[in-house]
């Protein structure tokens, strides 16, 4: 197993003091560091416990991501700009006609996720599969049964550190048939640390002296051409070499930060058919000429979104939007969620960013538009009157096509299959706006769906049989009286009249 | 009205069209609210499929007959900005073609004046809802006109017509086979008095042709569509009316229950012995439904066809398990062929009190839904059910005054049937 453990210090911070890094023999002493995280594991499908190598020996591609929705705050990204809507996405392509069952009850049996068949429960892009869970909580539900999976019930110190990457901001998953490695990625995006002054006080130590661990503590290296970044700082291979090494790296990146933020609500009242409204603060301004900014949004049951109307350009104007370019996934316009087997779908939209900024000059109000969405009806419940439904802040970035594409082999962070690249052409940077938390902790936004209070189900049942006998007799006891001719009396009076 | 001429009647009503057309075309290329029926899109994109020697039943929620997409085919012309609105113009000329058809049977068939069919048409002609109905594109027009068509042409004695008709009709939309048994008994030759010749004599050669016709005419369209569309057709067409479980809120009062039996159940902590009934009530809706719209209804068909079709259609409705406003223009197109009979217009508070309450009654449950769609308020009980449940038995009762004046009109109209 390789571990790769980066710090990324942000320039408005101390840079790391000569103390804060104390390199040994055999161990890396950091104190008071105050960095974003990333700590990457690769293994060889070799190294993998058994039941994973079930999972992944079926697929030819598969990549489990989690993103728990978390202001990322103000701070300097540098490569770790992608983020995803909160929750777990899973994307995978199957090994030859693999149905990959493994990987279905992998996710049912250690994260609760119902999958009956992967045909059922993932919705199909072609030859991909994606499954999407609303729930920030995946994360450590999958991790607790697999600490026990690897570690064994005993073990401690092993499970604490597989349960630790519950704390991540962003846990991705990749295994590569080709490569035949996993590779695990976690971000600790807040720098928030283990300390109680939110900086990182750890002793990095490989477990056996095979291991290798790579850490690097680096920060901005200062301007660098466009799509790309420059890092300086320091590297050390523990347990090989004595001291660190200062480096230097400029390396092309597909992702980028940007300043903007966005917030989004459902405007309320919210009913059977609500409106999710993002607000942009854009500033008039985009990255280049020929981007075109974007919102990639997962929505999962019980919202849906009536694809027609979506394809209905006027009234999508209306909504900020320029076109709605992707919808995938299950939009059944009449079915209850208790009928669905799917997660829901996806909608990536292309906003009206010519509209706003026409209006900028004048206005220099921030930019808005509008996911009109529906809601499906949900189960009875005996001491419910409504079920919270929630739906997670789309992903919103510039997609700026590139002539002078860089091949991102050379980016040692570069992340690909988010869900929404592959919807633009290879040569494309993206620059990604900044969810900004208001009142939630989440990037999520929830609303109340009135659902029928079952409590009273023997009223229902026998109040609609009662309406529907007395109305029948009614009918029935007319037809009667009229056929024996009990109605006759006014024929005279009807005779007249003609 | 008193002077006016037929022609002027039927171009008022164009007129009426015309600009209601107009507005719409209007308002859909200024308003995000669009005047055109989301049902019109689906016919359109069904019929742009049918233009690329597709399948209409690629559109979701297409579940109708190939045929009223082939119809629409014009829709597809270019340009666009003409052809689009062909389908609605097609709507509004049905309607027409079927107010036009009112007066014939009033005048021919009933031997009213000229004057009083008018009248009595412009209740479907001049109506401003019929007019939007069909301008917005909805289809429930066109199936106006086949249903006067049907009456005419069985008044008019006309038989392979009628029988051609009717199997067209229920093709097009299921329900009009409620009519087949009022016809066939209205059919009866005269002179039959007693229960046993109406017996022995039943099988008479019009019935015959009828039946023959009908069955034909419906078996040969679902022959070539299956041939054309396949297993798609008799799911979309046919089979989803019959298994649909319309679980949605709408005008029938089974809507709750349905809600309720088709939902899973969580039982109640405090009383888990509860269960909902096995017995589903809701799988047998369609007993008191058919027994009184398609059995019983029938036998007064021969006393007066088209109140007792209004009759067998208002009851259809009533007592269906899924209930939406489109479904009221079933009824209101043999309004006008009924209302000459009622006592709601002979007695006309009694007339005021059922069209106040058909409507007072349709607006409490309006409010009720516009709470739960719009405003997110949970009116599933008891407003919306008992709301629902209120429209129906307001249509009960209505229904009970239709059956009571076709029952008083026996004796003049069979004595009119029989010296013919």
């Amino acid at each position: 197993m390789k571990r790769r453990i980066t710090f990324l210090v942000s320039p408005q911070e101390n840079e790391a003091s000569e103390d804060a890094l104390h390199l040994t023999k055999d161990s890396l002493e950091i104190r008071g560091l105050k960095a974003i995280r990333e700590d990457r594991f690769t293994l060889t499908f070799e190294e993998l416990p058994q039941f994973a190598k079930d999972v992944v020996k079926q697929t030819q591609e598969l990549h489990i991501r989690f993103d728990n929705g978390k202001d990322y705050e103000d701070k300097w990204k540098g490569p770790f700009a992608s983020r995803l809507p909160l929750g777990a996405h899973i994307f995978a392509t199957p090994l030859r006609e693999s149905k990959m069952a493994n990987l279905c009850s992998f996710i049912s049996k250690y994260a609760d996720i119902p999958c009956s068949s992967i045909e059922a429960a993932f919705i199909t892009r072609g030859r991909l599969k994606q499954l999407y869970v609303p729930d920030t909580a995946a994360l450590s539900n999958i991790l607790k049964p697999l600490a026990n999976k690897i570690c064994g019930p005993s073990k401690k110190v092993c499970k604490d550190k597989v349960l630790a990457l519950s704390t991540a901001t962003s846990v991705d998953l990749r295994y590569d048939a080709t490569t035949k490695s996993l590779e695990v990625n976690a971000i600790w995006a807040t720098s928030n640390g283990n300390a109680k002054d939110g900086a990182w006080d750890i002793l990095v130590k490989p477990d056996t002296p095979a291991d290798k661990i790579e850490v690097g503590v680096l920060t901005s290296g200062g301007k660098s051409p466009e799509d790309e970044i420059t890092l300086r700082g320091k590297l050390a291979n523990v347990g090989q070499d004595n001291e660190l090494t200062p480096v230097r790296v400029s390396f092309p990146s597909r992702h980028h930060s940007r300043q903007n933020i966005y917030t989004a609500d459902f405007n309320r009242p919210t009913g059977l058919h609500p409106k999710l409204e993002v607000t942009l603060a854009l500033g008039g301004n985009s990255p280049a000429d020929g981007c075109t900014l974007n919102a990639y949004f997962t929505v999962p049951q019980p919202f849906f979104v009536d694809p027609y109307q979506l394809e209905d350009d006027k009234l999508m104007k209306s909504y900020g939007i320029n076109k709605v370019k992707v919808v995938e996934g299950e939009t059944d316009l009449e079915a209850p969620t208790w009928a669905m087997s799917k997660w829901g779908a996806l909608v990536l939209a292309e906003l009206d960013i010519e509209q706003y900024l026409s209006t900028w000059e004048k206005k220099r109000s921030p930019m808005e538009f509008t996911l009109p969405l529906h809601i499906r009806y949900m189960p009875t419940h005996p001491e419910k009157h409504s079920e919270t439904a929630t739906l997670p802040w789309p992903v919103v970035f510039w997609a700026c096509p590139s002539e002078q594409w860089s091949k991102m082999s050379t980016n040692p962070f570069d992340r690909r299959m988010l869900g929404y690249e592959e919807y633009f052409s290879e040569e494309t940077y993206f620059h990604h706006l900044t969810p900004k938390l208001i009142n939630s902790t989440n990037s999520i936004s929830s609303l109340e769906v009135p659902i029928l209070n079952s409590v009273d189900s023997q009223s229902i049942e026998w109040g609609t049989m009662g309406v529907i006998v007395i109305g029948f007799l009614w009918v029935f006891g007319t037809i009667v009286a009229s056929f024996l001719g009990f109605g006759g009396k006014k024929v005279g009076e009807h005779q007249k009249k003609e | 009205m008193a002077t006016i001429s037929v022609t002027t009647l039927l171009l008022l009503s164009s007129l009426l069209r015309a600009v209601f057309l107009l507005y719409g075309l209007y308002q859909d290329a200024t308003s995000v609210f669009k005047y055109t029926d989301i049902d019109y899109l689906v016919f359109t994109d069904a019929a742009r499929y049918v233009s690329t020697a597709s399948s209409p039943y690629l559109r979701a929620t297409y579940r109708y007959t190939p045929l009223l997409s082939w119809l629409l085919l014009p829709t597809t012309f270019h340009p666009q900005s003409l052809w689009f609105s062909f389908g609605k113009v097609l709507f509004a000329v049905g309607d027409i073609l079927a107010g036009y058809l009112i007066i014939q049977v009033l005048r021919q068939s009933h031997g009213f004046t000229a004057t009083k069919s008018m009248k009595y048409a412009s209740l479907w002609l001049l109506n401003p809802m019929v007019a939007t109905i069909s301008t917005r594109g909805s289809s429930e027009g066109l199936l106006g006109v086949i249903v006067i068509a049907l009456l005419w042409a069985v008044e008019k004695k006309r038989v392979v017509v009628s029988g051609a008709i009717l199997g067209f009709a229920v093709h097009f939309k299921i329900y009009p086979f409620i009519y087949a048994p009022s016809i066939l008994l209205w059919m009866e030759p005269p002179g039959q008095r007693d229960i046993m010749a109406k017996i022995k004599g039943f099988v008479t050669k019009d019935r015959t042709v009828f039946t023959f016709t009908a069955l034909t005419t419906f078996m040969a369209l679902n022959a070539v569509m299956y041939a054309i569309y396949g297993h798609p057709f008799i799911v979309h067409t046919f089979l989803h009316h019959l298994t649909r479980l319309d679980h949605r809120h709408n005008f029938s009062p089974y809507n709750t229950l349905l809600y309720l039996k088709s939902s899973p159940f969580t039982p109640d902590p405090y009383y888990p012995a509860i269960q909902p009934s096995s017995l589903s009530i809701e799988r047998l809706a369609f007993i008191p439904q058919i027994l009184i719209s398609a059995v019983l209804l029938p036998l007064f068909a021969k006393r007066n066809l088209s109140a007792t079709m209004f009759a067998q259609t208002f009851a259809f409705v009533t007592f269906n398990k899924v209930v939406t406003s489109q479904y009221f223009m079933w009824y209101i197109v043999l309004l006008p062929v009924y209302l000459p009979y009622s006592s709601l217009l002979k007695s006309p508070i009694r007339g005021v009190v059922a069209l106040v309450m058909w409507v007072v009654t349709q607006g409490l449950w309006l409010g009720q839904a516009y709470q739960l769609e719009f405003e997110g308020g949970n009116t599933f009980w008891p407003g919306l059910w008992a709301a629902a449940a209120g429209f129906f038995l307001v249509n009960c009762w209505i229904l009970g005054v239709v059956v009571g004046d076709i029952g008083r009109v026996e004796k003049e109209e069979e004595e009119k049937k029989v010296y013919k």
